[in-house]
């Protein structure tokens, strides 16, 4: 069925296809809507979880923590300081391997306070040991909470699904919404069963030794480091069923481009949509869209880039570790390195959530091309090309 | 949980321990501990029989109506009498009224004594002796004398003879009830109910010789000499007179004389009095005797008070009623004088300066006039029947046990050779009160002179813990609290449904929030019963800012042992 709705509202779609049993969240621009419009389905009847409502992020993630742990698919969704709120939770969550899936709605941390997309907040929680997924369009949202949940049930991590506040939270896109029958076929329904109360009790997650910890913190590692391939089997089964596809990484125009941009989010699709301009304006400019972000798919993304003319990479960061840079642009420089790749890797900034134009974008090739071969000192601040 | 999917290989370790987490004792951390501690509710402490309204709520919440009479029956043995004549001060601060609406506990009250009246009939109930009482085994089997059969007499038969004394009531009006049949009129408390309750009082064992005046004397020597105690419960009848001239002219009568011979010999003959009638006093009897006239049909009933509305000693629903059957008010008067030839014929009254109850009264001067009537009523109050036992001069007098209003009093000169005893209640010694003070004065006197019988501590099976110390407590505030849990609803005449809206103030409901909210799963659940296990309660407080019945509350105690449930 063909629908045109908002980026949040897709995901509240997607939450309530997938069968979630418990729903704890707290409001928070801009994700706001995403938890309104399942509050609204809840008290219609049609979302048939639980929504406990709680008083703060710290307690919806602890909240869910202990649902999932009973053996019930678990949701929540958050942005900004909402989710740093959360950081300590998101750890535990991790640790402990619950199947948790959650949407964090890109939005800059102050201070000051700012609501622009800014990818600050869910790059802070590179390190918890969550999946994490940038999506670029509507309809990649569905699709992509869907896909959490399966990869998430299957792996026994726990999967955050990102997009950027605004410019797709509450961007209305005409999608095509799957029914319930085929998401059943896909992503079967939970058991009914709760794990909890366990007929002999255990302490879950009780102290443990550096040996002990080490050796879950390997087996975390392992098992991340299967996303990937487990992704790369699902595409066939994804588009069986939905016939569409999912690809955690894409490319375009790849054959021809000397220069290739990398960008996840939102200024994808504007890249994506200006490439055939840029083309024939300046040449030989391709496009990688950066969907899966942990595990980073380093050797993933060299194959594309193996047995290419590919010499300069230009990385579209809408975040920034201050001293280091733009934090896509760390992750991709040291994998391709370790890859042997030897073209530059250069920097294009966006911090502060600032909204990529054609034009800028356009500007912004014409500075990399005076860029000398050696290195770039500083990243191209989108802020110089407005 | 479903076990991963190990077919694609995927590592999965997590950490389970063996050894279960009691072994950490984090109740250590804990500054201040949740206590729980029975507190008393409003309806309790405004109950002049301190009688434990939410222990029976609950019961009437299960319809286990033989568990709400056992519980009540400690604290009132007449149920009906009070649910139909008492003024219900236990309605009057309610913390439901903050809310929606304020129970109706009256009405639940009265419909377990309608319970008691029905099964009690039908002989299903026992009340006599109490399982557990074997007064054979502290010494022989007592016999008690109680003088008068009004409520206070009444309420003493009822507890000796439900623990093993043998009692025999005297009255000397020809019916016995005391003010029950004299004094309250029909309307208020139907005469087959107390019939009933005099029924089976008989039916219990307890014996009642009607229409014999006990005077000092020999009268009262010969009742000492054949009991092992006498009880005067002889209430405050005692007629006063304002000191004024002319209070002796036929067509002047005293408010209680005519309640009494209205109620008990249908005297009818002030009523059909064509002129105006004064009813001169602001008290009950007052009240009570204006509304009577005017609703057998006298014309022209007017009460004459010397200071205001606001000042009239009467219960307001005793107000209410006089103005609804149609009685005139002439506040900040005061009569001078009765005159008349050979029969009244009016009453000079003078005016006077409003002030308060406490305040010293003033005659405004020179404005005094002549009100013509045809037919005074006096209600200048009345003084203890004692005044009447021993005209000449009171026996010495010590106090037995005082608490708060419930008094009783031992008269030791009135038997001193044979060492049996003497004992004064009711309003014979507080002055004229209320049914239910009645009542808890004729149970305190019961359970003075059983433990004088028997030794201290008998009867405290029946009665249960001593409820002294928590009745001393401030009531329960609407603050202390947590209504939420509670629908919005108004009375409902069904009692499940009515007794459900009960907070059960300062009483543990056993409903179960604080082992639902408790984070560190330290409210154990055990049969029914909560207990909070200090070992693993870290003090923070859930519980008692919870607790629907404001049961619950943090307090700093030097050690664990303090916590022990009071």
């Amino acid at each position: 069925m063909q629908m045109l709705l908002s980026g949040n509202q897709a995901a509240a779609w997607a939450v309530k296809l997938a069968r979630v049993q418990v729903v704890s969240a707290y409001p928070i621009t801009p994700q706001t809507s995403l938890i309104e419009t399942l509050a609204q389905m809840w008290a219609e009847g049609t979302f048939a979880g639980d929504f406990v409502v709680v008083e703060s992020e710290y307690s919806a993630m602890s909240y869910l923590i202990g649902a999932a742990s009973a053996g019930a698919r678990s949701f929540t969704a958050s942005a900004s300081h909402g989710l740093a709120y959360m950081h300590e939770l998101l750890h535990w969550a991790a640790g402990a391997r619950l199947p948790l899936v959650m949407v964090n709605v890109n939005r800059a941390i102050g201070a000051p306070w700012c609501l622009e997309p800014d990818q600050g907040d869910s790059l802070s929680q590179r390190d918890t040991g969550w999946i994490q997924f940038y999506c670029s369009s509507v309809q990649e949202i569905l699709d992509t909470v869907l896909v959490a949940f399966y990869v998430a049930e299957t792996t026994r991590i726990p999967c955050m699904v990102i997009y950027d506040g605004f410019a797709l939270s509450h961007i209305y896109e005409i999608l095509d919404l799957p029914d319930q029958e085929r998401v059943d076929e896909f992503l079967p329904p939970p058991p009914g069963e709760p794990a909890l109360p366990a007929p002999e009790p255990v302490n879950l997650q009780p102290l443990v030794t550096s040996q002990v910890m080490t050796t879950l913190a390997r087996s975390r590692h392992r098992a991340m480091k299967t996303v990937p391939r487990l992704l790369g089997e699902l595409e066939t089964s994804f588009q069986k069923v939905f016939a569409r596809s999912f690809t955690f990484l894409e490319s375009f125009g790849l054959a021809q481009a000397e220069t290739v941009l990398i960008a996840a989010g939102a200024p994808a699709q504007t890249v994506q949509s200006a490439l055939p301009d840029l083309n024939r304006k300046r040449g030989k400019v391709g496009l990688i869209r950066l969907k899966l972000f942990r595990p980073f798919p380093g050797a993933e993304l060299y194959q594309l880039l193996e047995n290419t003319a590919v010499e300069q990479i230009i990385v579209l960061d809408r975040n920034l570790s201050a001293g280091a840079g733009g934090i896509f642009a760390q992750e991709i420089r040291s994998a391709l390195q370790q890859h042997g790749f030897q073209g530059k890797v250069l920097e294009f900034n966006l911090a502060g959530g600032l909204d990529l134009t054609p034009a800028m974008l356009e500007r912004g090739l014409a500075y990399f091309e005076q860029v000398s071969p050696g290195e770039q000192k500083e990243p191209l601040w989108g802020g110089d090309l407005l | 949980m479903p076990a991963p999917d190990n077919v694609l290989g995927i590592d999965f370790v997590i950490s389970r321990g063996l050894e279960p987490t009691l072994v950490n004792h984090t109740g250590f951390w804990r500054f201040l501990t949740p206590v729980r501690e029975e507190k008393p509710a409003p309806c309790r402490q405004d109950c002049p029989l301190g009688n434990g309204i939410p222990h029976w709520m609950q019961k009437l919440q299960e319809e286990d109506w033989s568990g709400a009479w056992n519980v009540m029956e400690r604290y009132n043995p007449f149920p009906a009498l009070t649910g139909y004549a008492c003024y219900g001060y236990c309605q009057e601060n309610c913390n439901r009224s903050f809310y929606d609406e304020g129970l109706d506990i009256r009405e639940l009250e009265k419909a377990i004594g309608l319970w008691k009246l029905e099964q009690g009939k039908a002989g299903k109930i026992q009340f006599r002796p109490f399982e557990g009482i074997q007064p054979g085994v502290q010494g022989a089997a007592k016999s008690v004398a109680v003088i008068g059969s009004g409520p206070t007499g009444l309420s003493a038969a009822y507890y000796l003879n439900r623990l093993g004394v043998n009692v025999q009531v005297f009255e000397k009006l020809p019916a016995a009830g005391g003010l029950l049949a004299t004094g309250i009129p029909p309307e208020r408390l139907p005469r087959e109910i107390l019939q009933q309750e005099l029924g089976l009082l008989q039916q219990a064992g307890v014996s009642f010789v009607t229409g014999i005046e006990v005077a000092a004397g020999d009268n009262l020597k010969m009742l000492t000499d054949s009991f092992d105690a006498v009880l005067l419960t002889v209430g405050a009848q005692k007629r006063r007179f304002l000191g004024i001239p002319g209070e002796r002219l036929p067509g002047v009568y005293n408010a209680l004389d005519f309640l009494r011979n209205l109620y008990l010999d249908g005297e009818r003959g002030l009523i059909q009095n064509k002129g105006r009638v004064l009813v001169i006093g602001g008290g009950n009897a007052a009240l009570d005797a204006a509304s009577a006239l005017r609703r057998q049909g006298a014309a022209d009933v007017w009460v004459v008070y010397r200071r205001g509305r606001e000042a009239l000693l009467a219960h307001e629903s005793e107000i209410r009623a006089a103005e609804a059957a149609g009685v005139r008010f002439l506040f900040h008067t005061r009569p001078l004088s009765l005159y008349g030839e050979s029969a009244l014929e009016g009453v000079r009254v003078i005016k006077t300066r409003p002030s308060r109850r406490e305040e010293e009264l003033h005659d405004l001067t020179g404005s005094d006039y002549t009100l013509s009537c045809t037919a005074v009523v006096l209600a200048a109050g009345s003084e203890s029947g004692l005044n009447d036992l021993f005209p000449q001069n009171l026996p010495p007098m010590q106090p037995g046990v005082e608490e708060n209003l419930f008094q009783i009093l031992e008269l030791p000169a009135v038997c001193p050779e044979r060492g049996s005893l003497c004992l004064a209640a009711g309003d014979a010694v507080t002055g004229p009160q209320n049914i239910a003070l009645a009542i808890a004065g004729g149970r305190l006197a019961a359970r003075h002179l059983l433990e004088r019988f028997y030794g201290k501590g008998y009867g405290h099976d029946f009665f249960g813990k001593d409820e002294a110390q928590i009745l001393k407590a401030p009531p329960v505030s609407y603050e202390q609290l947590a209504p939420h849990y509670y629908p919005h609803r108004g009375r409902s005449d069904v009692p499940r449904e009515e007794a459900a809206r009960c907070f059960s103030c300062g009483l543990c409901s056993h409903c179960g929030i604080c082992w639902f909210f408790c984070p560190d799963v330290a409210v154990e659940k055990e049969s029914g019963e909560y207990e909070i296990l200090l070992d693993y309660c870290k003090g923070c407080g859930i519980c008692a800012a919870e607790c629907p019945a404001g049961v619950l509350e943090m307090k700093e105690l030097k050690s664990d042992a303090d916590a022990v449930e009071r």
